[in-house]
């Protein structure tokens, strides 16, 4: 009854008492993590790579290097914090090998960082702001317009607009400086402002 | 406050949208009340982007059978590796072995009957220089490893020597 009670405390408990259980052997606690990211890091993937058995593969493979190295992990952080951080360093690595694979289609697609490239890089919504769009049809365009998004500008605008994570969090996970996060949020909502003024 | 200022606030977080000087500016500011709307718009939209996300329903039980699995890679891929380093490794110290053996250099030496009682091994070169072929040597035997080179005797061989070889 007492181990009973013990295991609902940890299971109900905050990331850091989870990833100390976990540390002792609990399995329970580990996969009570998963349970509790695995949603928020397959979206935050998602919309980083559109690509939807991309980005469980690469949340898989975040949750592994999480089960594998969860005693170099420092309290003073969110869990979070390395979470996004490690599953980060992943997207930049996948984002590389795109480049490494096909230079041409990775300029074209991510690294069109002047506004009238990204404006020649999509259908330009402003053009038939009489149409009307379905909810999904909508979705669609918005995720095309931040997958066209430079990286830097993208990541920083899912983490903020789309995961709702705070200001300090993102300059942890991509670190830069609170400033920069802001600066970047910034540029990437003035771009999609201007792409989807047709829908908006 | 300015349009531009106007601007970078509206970006930053909703809280900001109440500062007095933004409200102002909005209330005379066509331009940047549209970019209010539009910003507020985007931001309900991207909303939705997570909430339409999806998790394969065996999400949480796949880590482990990829940890499992990953170990199990391992478990075969590192001895693979060790077992690949020393075939690699032999194989270069051999080698190396083979060429120690092998000399820097042709000792050239001319015919000394100490030295002919001393090699057991003589390499014969042509004994007459070959139509066309200027000074060219070209062997017609090489032993494994030879100990020494010698000339077989003649007048051609002796001033070869002395211009190419004996400075
Ligand atoms: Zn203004």
């Amino acid at each position: 009854m007492e181990n009973a009670l013990c295991l609902s405390d940890i299971l109900a408990g905050g990331d850091h008492t989870l990833v100390a259980a976990y540390l002792k052997g609990n399995q329970v606690a580990f996969q009570t993590l998963v349970e509790r990211y695995q949603r928020r890091l397959i979206n935050y993937i998602n919309l980083s790579v559109h690509d939807y058995e991309l980005a469980v593969d690469l949340a898989q493979e975040t949750f592994i290097r999480v089960y594998r190295h969860a005693e170099s992990y420092e309290a003073r952080y969110n869990f979070s914090t390395w979470l996004y951080r490690i599953a980060t360093n992943l997207i930049i690595d996948e984002i590389r090998r795109r480049k490494r694979r096909n230079r041409f289609l990775f300029e074209n697609f991510f690294f069109l960082l002047s506004r009238k490239e990204l404006s020649n890089s999509l259908p330009d919504e402003s053009r038939s702001p009489e149409k009307t769009y379905g909810r999904k049809e909508k979705l669609e365009r918005i995720q095309n317009a931040i997958d066209s998004l430079p990286p830097k500008y993208r990541l920083a605008f899912v983490l903020k607009e789309i995961q709702d994570l705070p200001y300090e969090e993102i300059s942890d996970i991509l670190n830069i400086s609170p400033g920069t996060v802001k600066s970047r949020i910034h540029r990437a909502k003035m771009l999609l402002r201007e792409k989807l003024s047709g829908i908006l | 406050m300015n349009c531009k200022e106007a601007s970078r606030q509206l970006t930053r977080h909703e809280a900001g949208r109440h500062d007095p000087d933004l409200v102002a500016h909005l209330q005379k500011c066509a331009k940047c009340r549209a970019l209010s709307e539009d910003l507020t718009k985007l931001s309900e939209w991207a909303r939705q982007l997570f909430e339409g996300s999806e998790t394969p329903p065996d999400f949480s039980h796949r880590v482990p059978r990829g940890v499992r699995h990953a170990s199990a890679r391992g478990f075969f891929w590192k001895p693979a590796l060790a077992v690949t380093c020393l075939v690699v490794g032999c194989s270069l110290a051999l080698f190396w072995t083979f060429m120690s053996f092998t000399p820097s250099e042709l000792q050239v030496a001319d015919s000394d009957p100490s030295y002919a009682e001393e090699s057991p091994t003589t390499i014969v070169i042509d004994s007459e220089p070959r139509q066309g072929t200027g000074d060219t040597l070209e062997m017609e035997e090489v032993p494994e490893f030879p100990s020494r080179i010698e000339f077989r005797e003649s007048k051609w061989h002796r001033d070869f020597y002395i211009r190419n070889v004996s400075h």
